[in-house]
């Protein structure tokens, strides 16, 4: 079986083709007799899907699977179709996704623009494009105009769009994003948003840890993945008045 | 248009959390060089000299901050708070290296800098050749750096950024374990230790680059070990894409080499060699300096006019020259000390009285005879050559003549 492209190859080009993730068999243990992770089947093709699920559901233990920061004991990951397999593999999918984390945070003296610029280069920007890059990517989260400030004197929702801005400077196919929008103000979350429908509408999957019942209505036809106990144990696509209360109690 | 190689270096050292540590490198370094008094000093004046300074205080001093942002980097490496190990797409070495480059440049820019003002004010001093301290500096650079890396692979061991408290000090710990090795029956094993050369060597003294370069080499074959295990390290730790562990053997190999080198090589003055550039002597060639000290001349010329004018006064044959310590000397050439940075007149000239004083005397019998004869001597001649007076020099000439 093919493995997933390179990052460049991924990166180029106009309209791309919508992108797909599959899941399959996957088990990960924390200890021996600790937290499971049990996903048999989880397909998740172009479009906004939710995670969904009580605290320590394994909400953010999937999403760190599929970012690539969790190795499984079992299981595989397919990217349009080719399985993520052996340190070239997981390089190229490490271009092609980003991966906004639940308590990301910015320290040190660094500028916006100076953080981004490190970020595109860590998100495997190519050397020349990385100072435009970064412009582009700041631009898209609404950070233009504070390039020249100190990140860490950003407030929080700033910096979790610092954060976001990051993860888009590779032109990502799978968004990974852990609570992107808790505690931000209407501003950020719009700004959120934004970035979430633009990266839909050039198909790429973007998957979402969520508790906020507004936001798991705010993209029409969203999927709603229901996690219990580390297990996978629903899919309901979203009709407008999906609530987290209604989706778990639907699944006791 | 700056090389996008450097471009990620720069972009790395935007974001390091070194730039505190550098600032209060440049001001200890810049405390220590120009509170020196040049009277006094052992080392400001001389290129050679303040070169070895310079090496001491970049392991000592410069090392221990070196050690603190090393060892914090690799308790945060270590804990990928952030995940900028595990998800970079460059890969985890090349992230850790391009992160240490970036630490480095403030760093060592810093130390880069405290050289250069210690080795302007040298030269501000009459310092001759003031670039010719260089391979110290690589020596002193060098120790510095691999302090810092060592530092970060017990910091991605410790993980705990209050280990910092132990690891910041060791680099002053080990000069003063060197000072203990250097008394040892194995005196060579002090330059794999502390690697920086502390001795005086004005003014015969110039650095020998071949050997300096060898132990820099061996630092950096230090830090390229340790730069290797931090990496294999990290990549376990953090279940990354890493190096094999074999390739730790390279580095290692080349650490072996180094110190089979340095200690094979090692002799008490091994780091140096004689100043090339030979004597400079006064155009009469009665006071000779080493090249590199020219600018003492007119000042030992000055003394020792005004000593011979009050020997040849006393009626006494000014059959003595002076030479500079280290040049060859004789029964009629006399060696004279001279501080590095400032060489005052009356201190070459107290010297020159009392070489003549003690070659008038050599014939008596000594201190049994006339315990007073020899300070008389010297008094007398020394208010001589100081004002002229020359009254109780005869009278005393006379005495040990009479011996």
């Amino acid at each position: 079986m093919s493995s997933v492209r390179g990052s460049d190859a991924l990166a180029a080009g106009s309209p791309l083709p919508s992108h797909r993730l599959d899941v399959e068999g996957l088990v990960l243990r924390y200890g021996r007799a600790g937290f499971t992770l049990a996903v048999d089947r989880l397909a998740l093709p172009a479009g906004v899907h939710f995670l969904v699920g009580r605290n320590g559901s394994g909400k953010s233990s999937l999403l760190r699977v599929l970012a690539g920061l969790e190795r499984p004991q079992a299981g595989t990951l397919r990217l349009d179709g080719a399985e993520v397999v052996g340190a070239d593999a997981w390089r190229a999918y490490r271009a092609a996704s980003g991966y906004l984390h639940q308590d990301f945070a910015v320290r040190g003296r660094a500028s916006v623009r100076a953080y981004a610029r490190y970020g595109a280069w860590l998100r495997g920007v190519a050397r020349d494009e990385v100072g435009s890059r970064a412009d582009e990517v700041l631009d898209a989260v609404g950070l233009a105009d504070r390039a020249e400030t100190r990140a860490s004197r950003l407030s929080g929702g700033m910096q979790r769009r610092l954060g976001l801005a990051v993860e888009l400077a590779n032109h990502p196919h799978v968004y990974l994003l852990d609570e992107p929008t808790s505690g931000l103000d209407f501003e950020a979350r719009d700004a959120v948003h934004d970035v979430v429908t633009t990266a839909v509408d050039s198909g790429a999957v973007v998957v979402v840890a969520s508790h906020d019942d507004h936001e798991l209505n705010r993209y029409p036809g969203a999927t709603h993945h229901v996690l219990d106990a580390g297990r996978l144990v629903g899919s309901v696509t979203g009709d407008g008045a999906v609530t987290v209360q209604r989706l778990l109690g639907g699944v006791r | 248009m700056t090389h996008p190689r450097t471009r990620e270096v720069l972009d790395a050292a935007a974001v390091s959390g070194a730039p505190a540590a550098a600032l209060l490198l440049t001001a200890a370094g810049a405390v220590l060089v120009l509170a020196e008094d040049p009277a006094t000093s052992r080392w400001l004046g001389a290129t050679p000299d303040t070169g070895l300074f310079l090496s001491v205080l970049s392991f000592a001093v410069g090392g221990c901050l070196f050690a603190v942002v090393g060892y914090l980097a690799g308790a945060r490496w270590s804990h990928d708070r952030g995940y900028p190990l595990r998800r970079s797409v460059p890969g985890l070495p090349r992230v850790v290296l391009v992160s240490v480059a970036g630490d480095l440049v403030w760093l060592v820019g810093a130390l880069l800098l405290v050289h250069l003002v210690a080795f302007g004010r040298s030269a501000a001093l009459g310092a001759s050749a003031p670039l010719s301290g260089w391979p110290l500096s690589v020596l002193g650079l060098a120790s510095a750096t691999s302090c810092y890396v060592v530092a970060a692979v017990v910091g991605a061991a410790l993980r705990t950024p209050f280990g910092v408290v132990l690891v910041a000090p060791a680099p002053y710990a080990a000069t003063l374990l060197a000072g203990e090795v250097a008394v040892s029956s194995r005196p060579e094993v002090q330059q794999l230790v502390a690697p920086f050369v502390d001795q005086a060597w004005y003014p015969s003294l110039v650095p020998a680059a071949g050997p300096l370069l060898v132990l820099a080499a061996y630092c950096l074959a230090v830090a390229a070990t340790a730069g290797t295990a931090l990496v294999v390290l990290l990549g376990a730790r953090l279940h990354a894409a890493r190096p094999h562990a074999a390739t730790v053997l390279l580095p290692a190999a080349a650490v072996v080499a180094c110190a089979g080198l340095v200690t094979a090589g090692w002799s008490p003055n091994g780091f140096a060699r004689p100043d090339p550039s030979g004597p400079a002597c006064s155009a009469d060639g009665r006071v000779c300096v080493w090249g590199g000290s020219r600018r003492t001349l007119p000042v030992l010329e000055a003394a020792e006019r005004r000593v011979r004018a009050a020997v040849e006064r006393a009626g006494a044959p000014a059959d003595l020259r002076f030479v500079q310590h280290g040049l060859p000397s004789d029964d009629t050439a006399v060696p004279v000390d001279t501080p590095p940075g400032h060489v005052g007149e009356a201190d070459v000239r107290a010297q020159m009285v009392a070489a003549y004083a003690q070659r008038w005397t050599d014939r008596c019998t000594g201190t049994a005879d006339d315990p007073t004869l020899l300070p008389t001597l010297h008094d007398a001649l020394l208010r001589a050559a100081d004002d002229g007076s020359s009254e109780d020099l005869g009278p005393a000439l006379r005495r040990a003549r009479a011996c």
